[in-house]
């Protein structure tokens, strides 16, 4: 019993991030139809900018936090406006080629920097104290990471849907002719849209690096994010939360009863086996926009 | 008001669509643009609002002011917050927001601060149907509900000057009609200079103060409102009447040919 619970509480821990993650990738795909490979590189590069001016640079804890947040928007802005920019009105798939040549040149950079520094650890900003429930017993950090991206997808979900800046995106989302011709202006929206993605993964790089510690093999996180996305049908904020949840905890119950039977790890595979399944049965995913057709 | 001199469009380089338009819009008229298919008349307010840098498209030749102000080297947006409004052809809602979400958007254009909640009952007022559609997703509205929006969303800004494409595209008779008074009512209150781009001559004619003919990318014909309707070619070509009261016959195409060329 106490396993089940210590697996359901590391699943949902997980699959918050997942979910955090993902939501940077659909926002860029809702306001530009961009599907961003490079939200893992993203996620990296703000974990170790976070380690470099926490450790290396040698600012306190929160200054580090503060810095490496701005860092992520100076990222996000540079993205856009130098790389996607030049791009507009290019088939939307050479675009996407565009990220995962993104993908490529982080990884590259962060090589480059830090490529010798590997499973690097913070300082502790959230105490790795274990609580306990009777009988189970479960890590403080897990729960605090858990609350702190629930919170930051809410607050997030709160702006898209109630800001005038978040009305403008969704706008932009659907036509952006229509939108220009309303007086939004896109390149704002765009910009926007990649500082929230590339603020969203450094907040996730550096919670899954308090835990795992930081390495060049963070970005692997995005592999499952990616199925977690298509899942929550790639348009839905509350679609991807719910996605990642779901995955995180399927991953780590099948951790705990598939893999004594198959006698080999499952996790990496079990979100893309639950994305097929679910697919066949709701092709826009689980929560994804039915086009609207009128005939 | 809006005024074009000589306007040249050409897309990717190569294609020259509009061979030199010139037209004249004063403060509070209606003036129609008309025209068949492939004659130029959106590619001229997609020109106007700088929607053709969008298409690969650049004005090579000639000016477009708005006010005095050149139009040529403004973004969509700042041509919008300026006052001049463009209601593109096919509705172009956003589908998947509400109604009234579709109307805050509009506002985004407004030049003034005004309430939000004055400007959504001014449009309700014009269009009571889409007081209680307001919380409905847009995209699944009736064609004449979707043009409704679409005209409310840019009116909500309190334009100068709406440029509107096709309103009366995919709906019935009936509603053209409807939709063709409120326009009517729209430019007598708010004073809003309106070019309209029709392909519907009779009904654009009947509330147009002016009015312009296009055909392959030229101003063919134009005049006032009385001359266009009274003008042989127009009635023929346009209205579907070779004389006042008889249908036309489509067996009379070789006249046809050798009356279409006016200049």
């Amino acid at each position: 019993m106490a396993e089940l619970f210590q697996a359901l509480a590391s699943g949902l821990m997980v699959g918050s991030l997942y979910s955090l993650v993902g939501v940077g990738i659909v926002v860029i795909y809702k306001s530009t139809h961009v599907f961003n490979f490079a939200q893992g590189g993203l996620l990296m590069v703000g974990a170790y900018l976070a380690w470099c001016f926490m450790e290396q640079v040698g600012m306190p804890i929160w200054l580090g936090l503060i810095c490496s947040l701005a860092s992520a928007v100076v990222i996000g802005f540079i993205i856009e406006r130098f790389g996607m920019r030049k791009l507009v009105g290019q088939p939307i798939l050479s675009l996407i080629i565009v990220t995962l040549a993104l993908q490529a040149f982080i990884d590259g950079v962060v090589t480059l920097f830090w490529g010798d520094y590997n499973y690097l650890v913070y300082p502790t900003f959230i105490p790795p104290k274990p609580v306990e429930f009777s009988n189970i017993i479960l890590s403080l950090q897990h729960i605090i990471i858990f609350f702190i991206t629930m919170l930051v997808i809410s607050l997030f979900i709160i702006f898209f849907k109630y800001s005038k800046w978040g009305l403008d995106m969704r706008a932009v989302a659907e036509d952006h002719q229509a939108g220009m011709c309303m007086g939004i202006s896109t390149k704002i929206v765009f910009i926007l849209a990649w500082v929230i993605a590339t603020l969203l993964a450094t907040i996730g790089g550096i919670l899954l690096g308090s835990i795992n510690g930081v390495s060049t093999t963070l970005h692997h996180i995005a592999g499952n994010c990616f199925p977690v996305v298509l899942l929550g049908g790639l348009e839905s904020i509350p679609g991807v939360l719910i996605a990642g949840l779901m995955v995180g905890v399927l991953e780590y119950l099948s951790g705990l009863y598939l893999d004594p039977i198959v006698g080999a790890s499952t996790r990496e595979i079990v979100p893309y086996i639950i994305l097929v399944l679910v697919l066949i049965v709701k092709p826009y995913g689980l929560f994804g926009l039915v086009r609207i057709e009128r005939i | 008001m809006l005024s074009l001199n000589n306007v040249e469009v050409m897309f990717n380089k190569v294609i020259l669509v509009l061979r030199g338009v010139s037209l004249n819009v004063p403060s509070q008229s209606i003036v129609a643009l008309l025209g068949g298919n492939g004659a130029g008349k959106t590619t001229t307010l997609n020109a106007i609002t700088g929607l053709i840098k969008t298409e690969l498209g650049e004005v090579t030749e000639g000016t477009i002011e708005f006010e005095g102000k050149s139009l040529t080297q403004m973004s969509t947006e700042r041509i919008a917050q300026s006052g001049l409004v463009q209601v593109m052809e096919g509705r172009r809602l956003f589908a998947h927001l509400t109604v009234e979400e579709n109307l805050r958007v509009g506002a985004r254009a407004k030049r003034e601060k005004s309430s939000m909640k004055k400007d959504l009952d001014m449009i309700y007022g014009y269009f009571p149907r889409l007081k209680d559609l307001r919380h409905a997703t847009a995209g699944y509205c009736s064609g004449g509900e979707q043009q409704m929006i679409s005209i409310g969303r840019a009116l909500i800004s309190h334009p100068k000057m709406m440029l509107l494409d096709e309103p009366s595209m995919g709906l019935s008779p009936l509603l053209v009609k409807e939709i063709f008074r409120i326009i009517k009512a729209i430019h007598d209150e708010k004073e809003a200079a309106i070019l309209l781009v029709e392909q519907n001559a009779p009904q654009a004619l009947d509330i147009a103060d002016y009015g312009y003919v296009m055909e392959n990318g030229r101003i063919v014909l134009d005049g006032n409102q009385k001359d266009l309707k009274e003008n042989e070619d127009v009635k023929e070509f346009y209205i579907g009447l070779s004389e006042v009261g008889k249908k036309k016959s489509y067996r009379e195409v070789k006249h046809y040919r050798r009356r279409k060329r006016w200049l």
